[in-house]
């Protein structure tokens, strides 16, 4: 008989489920992509019907729901944070206690109440050990090393884990208020970001400064040989406030934070001016010492667990540069890092968790697969096409597909892509994309300025060919578990930098995504129809949406999106359409 | 689509004075993300829809107020690069998403699937007509400048269209014997009364819940502070607890 487990996220940011069925997971969807607000944080009802309509299952059906944190834990650490720091914390307690007593508090309740749910048959998992799960188990290691950090659980904010024979055990961590996800998310509201949307900002900006304030940076965090890092509090809010996270003193020592879409470069993509610069200097600072304090992690997680394995999961490790750069060095011979290292993923990673230690005790299953959210056939797609009154081509095999849209990548076109099912995770990896030649710096500009209204500075990622990667790039063996996923950058190797000059950031690196023809074979054959015409086995690839939107999830939303665009023709199943129908 | 709660964040930006930038950068993103939720309602619409000939309409309709958003989104952008802010105060992504929520009462299922074909079309000709009204009132508040104005009386302009768009459909129901029409119209005035009133009302308990909790940190918190250990530690691990 199947068993089943439904794994869920929410009220914190980026809501999501995942349903498991013998220990594999068989769908997985974030609240967004159904909502369309990013990030949403909602209760996640639209995502978990999918879920289930999808599998024609009914809630009874559902084995065990696991929830991805412990809500009383975290209300704890909220409720002490404000003693600790009475009075500054009036506003904090509450907003904190608004938020918590009319929704995330009752989280067993309202669990219960909106699935008809037996309470006795919902579980609960520590934020962290979701995280160490959404990786451990996604990759069926024996022996493995697992690091987590981001910026807070219910009062982890790093900690360490050993993964063997199935079991996860806590052997280190590092407790709030203290956090490295908090401080790179402070620094990213100071240079005028979003926070938790706007950390890869501050990594790319950070490619356009040098070190000359690592020395004022050093006074508010720095390695340290006893607690792996030291963090001066003075500098931050965030420990007692909601809505301030640094401090007059950091304002004081850095100067004046950055407005938020002030220009940081100008039309030539140089910095704008001083206040650029010295923006450029923090980001560079931020990302430099936030590389570092990884590298002494990783280093003290060698130290008191030695494998050759280290599974790496939660927000911190979005960051793809630092994640290159941490473990270049690192006596771990294999990184994992997966699709979903962010809150998302903790549905995941709660699901996988209650199945090997609650239900199945000795099984391990390899989950490496991406694509888990809806898929729509082409008879639904030409009925909506022709319900829209929107002119199409159909194509008869995906042969004349592959061929017409790789033609008209040749011919500079920028093309949406949305087939197949929908990815998990932040990263668009080939399903609902926008696509483009990778070397047309032109191009890139284009769907930076015109298309997806980003600013400037931000860099491309691109998808290459499995077996062709190491002609254009420095590949590092280690990670060739996490490449699939754009968890990693890579530098150009020279050899063929003039194939590059879309994708390639200020720094010479770019974000790849390696595809093998086992792991998504339309969009693999696509790049592919693309080498043989051009003799470039790579595409620009960004995700398929716009600006402050989530990732689209179906074709109404998809074709929304491409209409609102400048995108010259979209990709969908077996249709091609243009933007002058 | 107009929010719900738009006439209060009227009232607001008409005690502002105009030099107040910053204020009316806010109340322009407030009104930008009105508009972004009011899209959603109408994508939602389009995807939900069995009416075929409806949902280019709904597409239409959404693509307009995804417009509108971006329009009040660049202006408030513009307000505040001419002014001298330097604030740096981002809310976070999960904020936003919560403005929105707030914003237009979107709750867990869209609108559209809460009400049927005939009450929705109501409901978009009278929101859409209370923004209309709104807008142009807006647009000659002599408040705000030029700019902010033109681009109210723009989106007045086109919110009258939806109305109208509305209309003819109700109009061309009508002639097709369709029964119901006025009652329909009649349920969405009294289901629209009802969330201004639960908005209005949840304004009212929101002050007083602040009021209280406020207390509560002046009175526990102090007390709790003698007695406060800082590391506190959960040694026992109960998968079915909460804590």
């Amino acid at each position: 008989m199947n068993k089943y487990v439904l794994g869920i996220s929410c009220y914190f940011h980026d809501s999501s489920v995942s349903l498991v069925k013998n220990g594999k997971i068989i769908s997985a969807v974030q609240e967004e992509r159904f909502t369309g607000i990013k990030g949403d944080s909602s209760f996640p009802s639209r995502s978990i019907e999918w879920c289930l309509n999808s599998n024609n299952l009914k809630i009874s059906d559902i084995n065990y729901i696991v929830f991805y944190e412990k809500p009383l834990k975290k209300f704890l650490r909220i409720l002490n944070s404000s003693i600790e720091y009475f009075p500054k914390s009036r506003s904090f307690f509450v907003s904190q206690m608004k938020r918590w007593l009319s929704e995330k508090i009752w989280t067993k309740t309202n669990i219960v109440k909106k699935l008809k749910f037996s309470s006795e048959k919902i579980l609960f998992c520590q934020h962290h050990l979701s995280h160490a799960s959404s990786i451990y188990y996604t990759n069926n290691l024996s022996h493995s090393c697992i690091m987590v950090n981001d910026g807070i659980g219910e009062d982890q904010s790093f900690s360490i884990w050993s993964g063997e024979k199935n079991k996860i055990k806590l052997l280190d961590e590092i407790l709030f208020p203290k956090s490295l996800g908090l401080f790179y998310s402070t620094m990213t509201s100071f240079l005028g970001h979003q926070i938790n949307e706007g950390e890869n900002k501050v990594m790319s900006m950070s490619a356009y400064g040098n070190n000359s304030l690592d020395n004022e940076l050093n006074k508010v965090i720095s390695i340290s040989d006893k607690n792996i890092f030291h963090q001066n509090m003075d500098y931050f809010e965030y420990q007692f406030s909601l809505y301030n996270n640094f401090s007059n003193k950091l304002t004081n020592l850095l100067g004046d934070p950055r407005t938020p879409n002030t220009e940081f470069l100008n039309k030539d993509l140089v910095l704008s001016n001083d206040k650029s610069e010295k923006y450029a200097n923090i980001a560079y600072s931020t990302q430099k010492i936030t590389e570092n304090i990884i590298e002494r992690q990783s280093n003290h997680a060698y130290e008191i667990f030695p494998s050759d394995n280290i599974c790496l999961s939660g927000g911190v490790h979005l960051n793809c540069k630092a994640n290159n750069e941490s473990f270049k060095n690192s006596k771990f011979k294999n990184i994992y890092i997966n699709f979903c290292p962010s809150d998302s993923g903790g549905s995941i990673g709660a699901s996988l968790w209650a199945w090997n230690n609650v239900i199945e005790k000795n099984e391990n299953i390899l989950n490496q697969d991406v694509y888990l959210g809806p898929s729509f056939d082409n008879d639904f797609i030409e009925e909506t096409l022709k319900d829209l009154k929107i002119n199409y081509t159909k194509f008869n095999t995906s042969k004349e597909l592959l061929s017409d849209a790789s033609n008209y990548l040749l011919k500079n076109k920028i093309i949406c892509w949305f087939q197949g099912k929908l990815e998990f995770g932040k990263r668009a990896l080939g399903n609902r994309s926008i696509l483009a030649r990778p070397d047309n710096k032109k191009l890139s500009q284009k769907i930076n300025n015109e298309i997806k209204n980003r600013e400037s500075f931000q860099p491309f990622a691109s998808s290459v060919l499995y077996e062709k990667a190491e002609e254009y790039f420095d590949i590092d063996s280690k990670f060739k578990n996490s490449y699939k996923y754009m968890s990693v950058v890579a530098y150009d190797n020279k050899k063929n930098t003039n194939k590059l000059s879309g994708v390639l950031h200020v720094d010479n690196s770019c974000r790849i995504q390696l595809v093998e023809e086992t792991d998504n074979s339309l969009y693999y054959n696509l790049i592919k129809n693309f080498f043989d015409l051009s003799n470039i086995p790579l595409l620009l690839n960004t995700s398929l949406n716009l600006k402050g939107e989530p990732i689209v999830d179906n074709p109404i939303k998809a074709i929304s999106t491409f209409l609102r665009s400048n995108c010259d023709l979209m990709y969908i199943g077996n249709f091609k359409i243009y933007k002058n129908d | 689509m107009a929010s719900f709660n738009f006439k209060s964040i009227f009232k607001k930006i008409n005690k502002k004075n105009n030099s107040l930038n910053n204020q009316e950068s806010d109340f322009l993103n407030n009104f930008g993300l009105a508009e972004f939720g009011s899209a959603l309602d109408m994508l939602a619409a389009a995807e939900l829809t069995t009416t075929n000939k409806l949902k280019k309409g709904y597409l239409n309709h959404a693509i307009d107020e995804f417009r509108h958003a971006q329009l009040f989104f660049n202006h408030a952008k513009n307000l505040i690069n001419n002014s001298n802010n330097n604030s740096a105060n981002v809310s976070g992504i999960a904020e936003i998403g919560e403005r929105i929520r707030y914003l237009n009462f979107i709750g867990e299922k869209p609108i559209y699937s809460e009400l049927n074909e005939l009450d929705f079309i109501n409901f978009v000709m009278i929101s859409e007509a209370a923004a209309e009204k709104y807008f142009t009132k807006l647009s000659n508040n002599k408040n705000f400048n030029s700019e902010t104005r033109a681009l109210f009386s723009l989106i007045a302009k086109e919110e009258g269209h939806h109305v109208l768009y509305a209309k003819k459909e109700l109009e061309k129901r009508r002639k097709n014997g369709v029964k119901g029409i006025y009652k329909s119209y009649l349920y969405i005035k009294w289901f629209r009364f009802k969330t201004d009133l639960l908005s209005n009302t949840r304004k009212i308990w929101t002050k007083i819940g602040d009021l209280i909790l406020a207390l509560i940190f002046f009175i526990f918190i102090p007390i709790n502070k003698i007695f406060f250990k800082k590391n506190y530690k959960f040694n026992t691990y109960d998968p079915r607890s909460m804590i």
